[in-house]
């Protein structure tokens, strides 16, 4: 059973502020956003900018004391538990093997047949041969993979990525983007996906939003017009891609500089 | 996709020469291990034999052949087995009370850390206690049989697992806490999956050093008082300076520690496989 199809994200003057050491900091100040269903939105900005904070918020593991987040219809309130969340950490379970760790959410929503589902996925992401290894006996890459696996064997309707690959070397980035592409074409779900490489970015997503430094709001937002279905290894080439880039990057780089300067 | 294939190759390779040196390297150097073990074992029973006599009065260290024939005797005339029964019924009845409530209560306060801070001063307190100094007192509760034996190393083995359950809650990493939460899973899950098995590392460990304490809790409780069990046997036998059935006792003490920390090695083994 799918948990349906992809729903969208209303964030609606959402900020955020962090008590440490007898002060308050704001890591977030009011920001709206329209997600669509099926839309892919990429979240850049400098380092501390709250883009991740926010991610929290929207998979419900930070309260929302400031705004609301509607998703797929309902306020987010505590765990969020209609999206699939990947970070730049490995979450897989050290403790399972492959193949257990894409069934254990198959197995916690109690869809049928989770060792089919599984091994279609594995196969899905090229792991077919290591269902029965330990992640401690993976490479970095291959961990991804499980991780994707694990992600969308569920089928989530939304899926929220933060930095997912910014522990991967530049190559082996692309062979993922590659794979993540695909899937989204074929399944269409909501992604948010935050990055610190706005190349990977522009060549991913539907629309970019650049957030500025702290406090994090939202600077520019930009609709990349390439055309579909994009090849990773062959977008950055395209002209357009070129004129996109360089228009955030010219919104992006003094809020760098400022974060830095700070 | 090359990156993949290049991956491959490194995971399952095949059995190739390199491969079959390395495992005849390995076993050459189990096999010599195995070896000089079996040489410093002989070499020292046959210093003791030497030394027995000549260096050492008889009577304060007895000799090998002795004490061999001592457990021998003890083997055929049920004697061993009567009162080795009854340690290892105590050990394994004190390990297991301890280990239960010690988990149970480590998980607990390793959930509701409230609860931990609370009581964080008297656990350090009763913590520090030797828990050898409450013998006394077990035997006053429970009388001279097992159940005072069973009480001192419950005791014993409950603080070693209570404290390295609940330093491994803590430890978990709340990255598997809420990824588990996100694909759906409640709060029994997450114990199921992500508390339980993250902690198992440190309970293991627990586990391995706390069974020669229970032991030792067993048998010091059978020294101070008892009518049966290789403490009793043992503690008799000093009252009567008769060192050899104190050594046949200590060997079998010895022997006994050693096979139930072999069989939690090979526990640790399957349960921690996962850690490449």
């Amino acid at each position: 059973m799918s948990q349906g199809g992809a729903k969208g994200i209303s964030i609606q003057g959402v900020g955020k502020a962090y008590v440490s050491r007898g002060a308050e900091r704001r890591a977030l100040e009011r920001v709206d956003l329209e997600i669509g269903a099926g839309e892919f939105v990429a979240f850049v900005g400098p380092s501390g900018c709250g883009k991740s904070t926010l991610m929290n918020m929207i998979a419900g593991l930070l309260p929302i004391a400031e705004g609301r987040i509607v998703h797929d219809g309902r306020a987010v309130q505590g765990v969020n538990r209609r999206v699939g969340y990947m970070t730049q950490a490995d979450a897989v379970l050290p403790w399972r093997t492959v193949r257990q760790n894409v069934e254990l959410p198959l197995r916690l929503h109690k869809l049928a047949d989770p060792a089919g589902r599984a091994t279609a996925m594995l196969a899905q992401v090229g792991l077919d041969g290591f269902a029965n290894a330990y992640p401690a006996e993976l490479s970095g890459g291959m961990r991804k993979r499980v991780a994707l696996a694990q992600l969308l064997a569920y089928e989530p309707g939304t899926l929220l990525m933060d930095e997912p690959f910014g522990a991967l070397d530049a190559q082996l980035k692309l062979v993922m983007q590659e794979q993540l592409l695909k899937i989204w074409a074929e399944r269409g779900q909501t992604v948010v996906f935050v990055t610190h490489d706005l190349a990977e970015a522009v060549t991913l997503a539907q629309r970019v939003v650049v957030f500025s430094g702290r406090p994090g709001r939202v600077k520019a937002i930009e609709t990349i017009e390439l055309p579909s279905p994009r090849d990773p290894f062959r977008t950055r080439f395209d002209p357009a891609f070129e004129a996109v880039y360089t228009r955030l990057w010219e919104a992006l780089a003094p809020e760098i500089r400022r974060e830095a300067a700070a | 996709m090359s990156g993949i294939a290049d991956e491959a190759a490194v995971v399952a390779g095949g059995r190739t020469r390199a491969v079959v040196a390395l495992e005849q390297a390995a076993r050459a150097h189990r096999v010599w291990v195995l070896v000089l073990r079996v040489l410093v074992g002989v070499g020292f029973v046959a210093l003791w034999y030497y030394a027995s006599g000549r260096w050492v009065d008889t009577l304060l260290i007895s000799r090998p052949d002795m004490v061999a024939q001592r457990l021998w005797k003890w083997t055929l005339d049920g004697t061993l087995w009567d009162n080795l029964s009854i340690t290892l019924w105590a050990t394994v009845l004190g390990f297991g009370i301890g280990c239960t409530v010690g988990f149970a209560l480590g998980l607990l306060f390793g959930r509701f850390t409230t609860l931990a801070e609370v009581f964080d001063p008297y656990i350090t307190a009763i913590y520090s206690i030797p828990k050898i100094a409450l013998a006394p007192l077990f035997i006053i509760w429970f009388g001279i049989g097992i159940e005072s034996k069973v009480a001192v190393s419950a005791a014993i083995v409950f603080f070693v697992i209570f404290l390295n359950t609940y330093s491994g809650v803590r430890e978990v990493n709340p990255l598997f806490v809420n990824s588990v939460r996100i694909m759906g899973g409640g709060e029994g899950a997450v114990l199921r999956h992500v508390i339980v098995p993250s902690a198992a590392a440190w309970v293991i460990t627990g586990l391995k050093v706390s069974v020669p304490y229970a032991l030792v809790g067993t048998v010091i409780g059978e020294f101070m008082s008892s009518n049966r069990g290789i403490g009793y046997l043992i503690s008799q036998a000093t009252g009567l300076f008769n060192t050899t059935s104190v050594y046949a006792g200590i060997i079998v003490l010895a022997v006994v520690g050693a096979l139930i920390n072999t069989g939690l090695q090979r526990l640790e083994g399957w349960v921690l496989r996962w850690r490449g």
